[in-house]
């Protein structure tokens, strides 16, 4: 009897201790990688550059973090993890990754390439920024810290305050592969460049992608701040500086006016003949307050409601140029193909959609109402 | 064989015997003083004094350390000397007065503090009762201290506790039923409970194993615990023990039943279910939220103290992906240069803990703090520099600890940190997975426990949205309309619109 129930221990304690592998992965082994960034090298191949965070001495008894950059040459991202694991002492763990950079001519490639390696695996970091670069994103990682912060947390928060103020779409890693993979929907990720004068990186509107390739054409953050609101997109602190007619009489150096935008509703209105798309009409209306006018009083309603129709003018004019900005590229930002296919699904055609989107007529219409003017008039 | 028809276990000789058979006393003095001389094997402490009243000789007889001098000399020997009569029933002022010819019963009243007084020429032996009942003064407990509310304490004497109890539930349903246990002791146990209310089939239950139990001695309520509980095995405790006679009360006008022992400030209450560990009387004394908010507390103190450490460990060493950014690098910066693997890190933290608890309970004050600073804050410290622990272990197994403490029931409070340990191995092995394991077995451990055939983790197996109310939140007490129903007591409604001085008001 007894041995029997010794045999049933054995047995149990077999079953749970020596089956399955042991998969371990201990913190204090791995090593951090914080940022990651893919360039085009010659001969179809790919420069993949890591950020691995240092942690030589603990914070609590007076270490500093530092980075370590390190870059390899390969043919695909895997291969040159592969390379990266030879050059990194401990085990490379990149599910904390923060921060994506994509060379301008790597992006215009196809990103699948160097995105696959991240999709198929389940700890990959989903919510990393991924953000295009003017030049190489090599050369921004170089640039190792600005001021006190390092370059990564540096570029990641650029591109988060960017997006605090409706200059650009929250673009993560995840969403970038549900768009890549949307025939209805392109997307548009963060450029960032290097700002000589300040010897900086620095947020410089969106580079416009289509499907899985960067179009070549950027917005520059006024431009990309009005796409938005067109998306419906406004967070809750956008504002807008706009350039009036100079006024000979004033003494300012010019003439702007710039509102904070509180509420903004889009209608997009389809105008559909023969099953076939013709026109669509883009309606933004904005409510606003007005931050800056340091040119006159605002005692009176009608004062404002000039201000109002001039800015609603001027607007609608630079949004119809972001539009055919958007169509040259082909780079269906507002999604119209998607709501075709939701709403109108007779005049949808997926293979035609490619070249029809070009041709369409995209028109906006933009109407700015303003409701204050701040504790002064 | 079955236990229950085995049939009694005959009397050892150092037992106590059996008064099943009498035994006729004698007609001379003399021969009985011999005999409850040989009775008490010739001990010192037994105690004769001879009397002589109307020219009979008599004899009192007592066990000295337990009988009152006071008594003795004022309802026994005073009165019997004054009058000189030998009309003994009318003229002791005794509480008790027995009259038996059996010398069996003389012995065993003997033991209880009696005195036997023993008349030449007749028979008839007189038990008089002389106990001395001291006790020590009534404290609060040290172990369930409240801020607001009685701080009243039972004490060793059995008595006294079932007085404070009687002061408290002034009600001729009160019943209470003595037993006794133990062959080489006798102790006596109490069971009180409300006729008409409780569960008869409970109280013939509980009867029925405390009958059973059959031991040389019972020292502690821990005892009957261990005879009388349905799982032995399992790492709850499965009857709420208290030295609060307002805990008690309250768990007996619930419909329950208490169990008292001579010797122990110690009662248990049944049947319980896992929520009333985590419930202090203290929460119906403060406003009804602020018991709410405590009772959450201790709740997230349950789950804090169960699973703190193992979800640390099975974070830093398998899924370290689930930490924020920020946060990964104070972590891994707090680890780099510990030379452990987070489950020993973990060990040392936890049975370092386990030794100044455990080192620092049985002290006196004074010295106590000095382990508790030596202890927590030297080799806290120390361990750190030396690189032994990581910063983070620290955090987390002192908040278990503290998790731990935060729970009214000490032995609740030591069950779940004993169950912490095979869930650290578990999640150092297997992580989440392990863990998850481990948090579903101990789960379905809970939902399958019974206790007098009452479940144990009601209201939450079975689920009951009603009850929760005075389980995980207390609401106010008007909103209480209704018994737990788990209880099974007779009347389910105990308040009946206690605040219908509103409506009248309003009208």
């Amino acid at each position: 009897m007894n041995l029997k129930i010794a045999h049933y221990i054995l047995v149990i304690c077999c079953t749970l201790t020596l089956t399955s592998c042991w998969d371990q992965e201990l913190l204090k082994n791995s090593k951090i990688v914080y940022g990651a960034g893919f360039d085009y090298e010659s001969n179809n191949m790919i420069r993949t550059t890591f950020v691995v965070r240092n942690l030589g001495v603990p914070v609590s008894q007076g270490g500093v973090y530092s980075n370590r950059v390190v870059s390899v040459v390969g043919p695909s991202s895997r291969e040159t993890r592969l390379q990266m694991d030879r050059l990194i002492s401990k085990q490379l763990s990149a599910s904390k990754n923060q921060l994506l950079l994509l060379g301008e001519e790597v992006a215009k490639q196809n990103i699948d390439h160097m995105l696959d390696i991240l999709f198929r695996d389940p700890k990959s970091p989903l919510d990393a920024r991924i953000a295009v670069v003017e030049g190489r994103a090599l050369d921004i990682f170089n640039l190792d810290h600005i001021g006190d912060t390092l370059i990564v947390e540096f570029t990641t928060d650029l591109i988060k305050g960017a997006e605090n103020k409706t200059e650009a779409t929250k673009m993560t890693v995840e969403k970038a592969f549900r768009y890549s993979l949307d025939e209805g929907q392109d997307y548009a990720l963060p450029y960032i460049s290097y700002n000589e004068e300040a010897s900086s990186p620095e947020f410089n509107g969106l580079a416009l992608f289509h499907e899985t390739t960067y179009t070549g054409t950027t917005l520059p953050p006024s431009d990309a701040k009005l796409l938005l609101l067109m998306n419906n997109e406004s967070s809750n602190k956008t504002s807008i500086v706009e350039f009036l007619d100079n006024d000979p009489n004033n003494e300012f150096l010019t003439n702007t006016v710039t509102i904070n935008v509180r509420n903004d509703s889009v209608e997009k209105d389809y105008s559909i003949k023969n099953n076939l798309l013709e026109k669509v009409t883009i309606n933004l209306e904005l409510r606003g307050n007005i931050e800056e006018y340091p040119q006159n009083n605002l005692k009176e309603k009608s004062q404002l409601t000039d201000i109002a129709d001039d800015l609603s003018k001027r607007l609608t004019v630079r949004a119809n140029e972001i539009l055919n900005k958007l169509q040259e590229a082909n780079c269906d930002f507002l999604g119209i193909g998607r709501d075709l296919n939701a709403y109108h699904h007779k005049a949808w055609n997926a293979k035609r959609w490619e070249k029809e989107y070009k041709e369409i007529k995209l028109e906006a219409k933009v109407k700015v109402d303003i409701d204050e003017t701040g504790i002064i008039k | 064989m079955r236990r229950g028809t085995r049939k009694p276990y005959r009397n050892k000789p150092y037992q106590i015997p059996t008064s099943a058979e009498s035994y006729q006393s004698f007609f001379t003095v003399e021969e009985n003083k011999q005999y409850l001389s040989d009775a008490f094997y010739q001990t010192d402490d037994l105690k004769f004094r001879e009397v002589v009243l109307k020219d009979v000789k008599c004899i009192i007889c007592y066990l000295d350390p337990l009988t009152s001098e006071d008594k003795l000399q004022k309802t026994i020997i005073k009165p019997l000397l004054e009058r000189n009569e030998l009309n003994i029933e009318k003229i002791v002022t005794s509480k008790e007065i027995r009259i038996s010819t059996n010398l069996h019963e003389a012995v065993s009243g003997l033991t209880k503090g009696f005195a036997v007084f023993l008349v030449d020429g007749t028979q008839h032996l007189y038990i008089l009762e002389a106990f001395a009942g001291e006790s020590r003064a009534v404290t609060e407990p040290v172990n369930e201290q409240v801020v607001r509310g009685s701080h009243e304490g039972f004490v060793e004497n059995i008595m006294q506790n079932l007085q404070m109890l009687r002061r408290r539930i002034e009600n001729p349903n009160l019943v209470v039923k003595f037993f006794k246990a133990g062959k080489a002791t006798d102790t006596k146990i109490a069971i009180a409970y409300i006729q008409n209310l409780v569960n008869p089939d409970l109280v013939a239950e509980v009867e029925r194993r405390i009958n059973a139990i059959e031991a040389d001695s019972i020292q502690t309520p821990g005892y009957v615990e261990e005879f009388i509980e349905d799982e032995p095995f399992s790492p709850f405790p499965q009857m709420l023990s208290t030295e609060r006679p307002d805990r008690l009360t309250a768990h007996i006008t619930e419909g329950r039943i208490g169990v008292f022992m001579e010797g122990s400030p110690s009662t248990l209450i049944m049947p319980v279910t896992f929520f009333a560990f985590y419930q202090s009387p203290e929460d119906y004394n403060s406003r009804w939220y602020i018991g709410t908010v405590l009772r959450l507390i201790r709740i997230t103190s349950f789950i804090f103290a169960l699973a703190l450490p193992s979800v640390y460990i099975a974070t830093v060493s398998f899924h370290s992906e689930i930490l924020p950014a920020e946060l990964i690098l104070n972590i891994k910066s707090s680890l780099e240069n510990v030379p452990f693997p987070p489950l020993i890190e973990a060990l040392i933290m936890q049975i370092t803990l386990e030794l100044l608890r455990e080192a620092a309970i049985r002290l006196p004050n004074p010295i106590a703090q000095t382990i508790g600073i030596v202890g927590g804050l030297v080799i806290g410290t120390a361990i750190v520099e030396a690189n032994l622990v990581s910063n983070m272990m620290i955090i987390i197994v002192a908040l278990t600890a503290i998790s731990s403490f935060a729970v009214p029931s000490y032995e609740m409070s030591m069950s779940i940190r004993l169950l912490g340990f095979p869930l650290m191995l578990l999640s150092a092995t297997f992580g989440f997975i392990g863990l998850v394991f481990g948090l579903s077995m101990i789960l379905i451990h809970l939902c399958g426990l019974e206790t007098f055939g009452t479940p144990y983790f009601s209201p939450l197996a079975p689920f009951r949205f009603s009850e929760l109310k005075d389980s995980i939140i207390r609401v106010p007490r008007w909103l209480l309309g209704k018994r737990p129903i788990d209880v099974h007591a007779q009347e389910q409604r105990q308040e009946w619109f206690s605040r219908r001085w509103k409506r009248n008001e309003d009208e």
